[in-house]
């Protein structure tokens, strides 16, 4: 009898550890996470695109095509929208395509350099490939 | 003097039609067909064949002024842009990201209205869309990628 108690207590005992142990494991993320930018990516963004390309930005054609809010946070664009804009931003700049002539003509000071560049492609690659992209 | 103006805009109006510049082809076997090959609801059926088959597939319906040079040019010179930038024909050509990336390119033109092209719609109203449709397709093409992601 005072087996069956024991050995009932210790499987309480142990069922409640792991309901703890399961209720202290962070939420599982439904499938993405907020994305990073490194530093000297981030300052180049800030330059020259994030003026048009963000939420709360006044270019409507601008952040409706593109915005870095929903890009970079876990609850904004799907993954594979994410993956395309991503493979945008790397042709875009390649390309000298962004910012846009006109805009850089009136803002000379915005344009990036050519290491600037390199490190937005190599980051959208690279980000583009952690969501599948080959 | 008069008659002598018009008779040889006359001529050279007939001349201009057969010169070989600014052709296009036509092709009726498609293998690789966007329509063909998926399968795409009957309202985004609609939205592809009227609203952007004419320049984006090997399929172009000319109306008949387009058979007319010198708007036989400007009309086979923005198909033949059309088709090499994106070619729903071609479709299976691309890679699943490919796919994505055009289909969000898309969605985006057509939710800023730069797609169809003005010139076009101008001349071909019913290729107009109007919002519920421009929402149709956007959600087509979210639905479309996730699957084409997921593959
Ligand atoms: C002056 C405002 C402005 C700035 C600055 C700017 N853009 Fe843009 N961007 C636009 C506009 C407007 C469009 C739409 C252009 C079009 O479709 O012709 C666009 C389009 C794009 C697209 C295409 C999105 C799509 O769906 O096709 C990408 C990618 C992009 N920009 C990236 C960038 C990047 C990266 C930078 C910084 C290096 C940048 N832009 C700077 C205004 C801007």
């Amino acid at each position: 009898m005072k087996k069956v108690f024991i050995i009932s207590l210790l499987v309480s005992g142990l069922a409640m550890l792991s309901f703890t142990n399961y209720k202290n494991k962070p939420i599982e993320q439904s499938n993405q996470a907020a994305i990073q930018v490194p530093a000297n990516v981030q300052v180049a963004l800030d330059k020259s695109c994030t003026m048009c390309h963000n939420d709360a930005s006044k270019n409507l054609k601008g952040k409706t095509k593109l915005s870095f809010d929903k890009l970079l946070s876990a609850d904004g664009y799907p993954s594979p929208k994410k993956m395309a804009k991503f493979l945008e931003i790397a042709d875009e700049v390649k390309n000298n395509s962004m910012p846009p002539k006109g805009f850089l003509e009136k803002n000379p000071d915005k344009a990036l350099t050519e290491t600037e560049k390199s490190a937005i492609i190599a980051w959208a690659q690279s980000e583009a490939k952690k969501l599948g992209a080959k | 003097m008069k008659k002598k103006i018009l008779l040889s805009v006359a001529i050279l109006l007939v001349l201009i039609q057969f010169l070989p510049i600014f052709k296009v082809e036509n092709q009726s076997k498609n293998p690789g067909d966007l329509i063909q090959n998926n399968t795409v609801p009957a309202d985004i059926v609609q939205i592809l064949k009227t609203s952007c088959y004419d320049c984006h597939s090997n399929d172009t319906k000319t109306p008949w002024y387009g058979y007319i040079a010198p708007v036989k040019w400007l009309v086979n010179y923005d198909v033949q842009k059309g088709r090499k930038h994106v070619n729903f024909s071609n479709w299976n050509t691309l890679s699943s990201v490919e796919k994505i990336k055009v289909l969000d390119e898309c969605a985006d033109e057509i939710l800023m209205d730069e797609m169809p092209m003005k010139i076009y719609t101008s001349m071909h109203q019913d290729a107009l869309l109007n919002e519920s449709q421009k929402e149709a397709f956007a959600s087509w093409v979210e639905q479309y990628s996730e699957e084409l992601y997921n593959q």
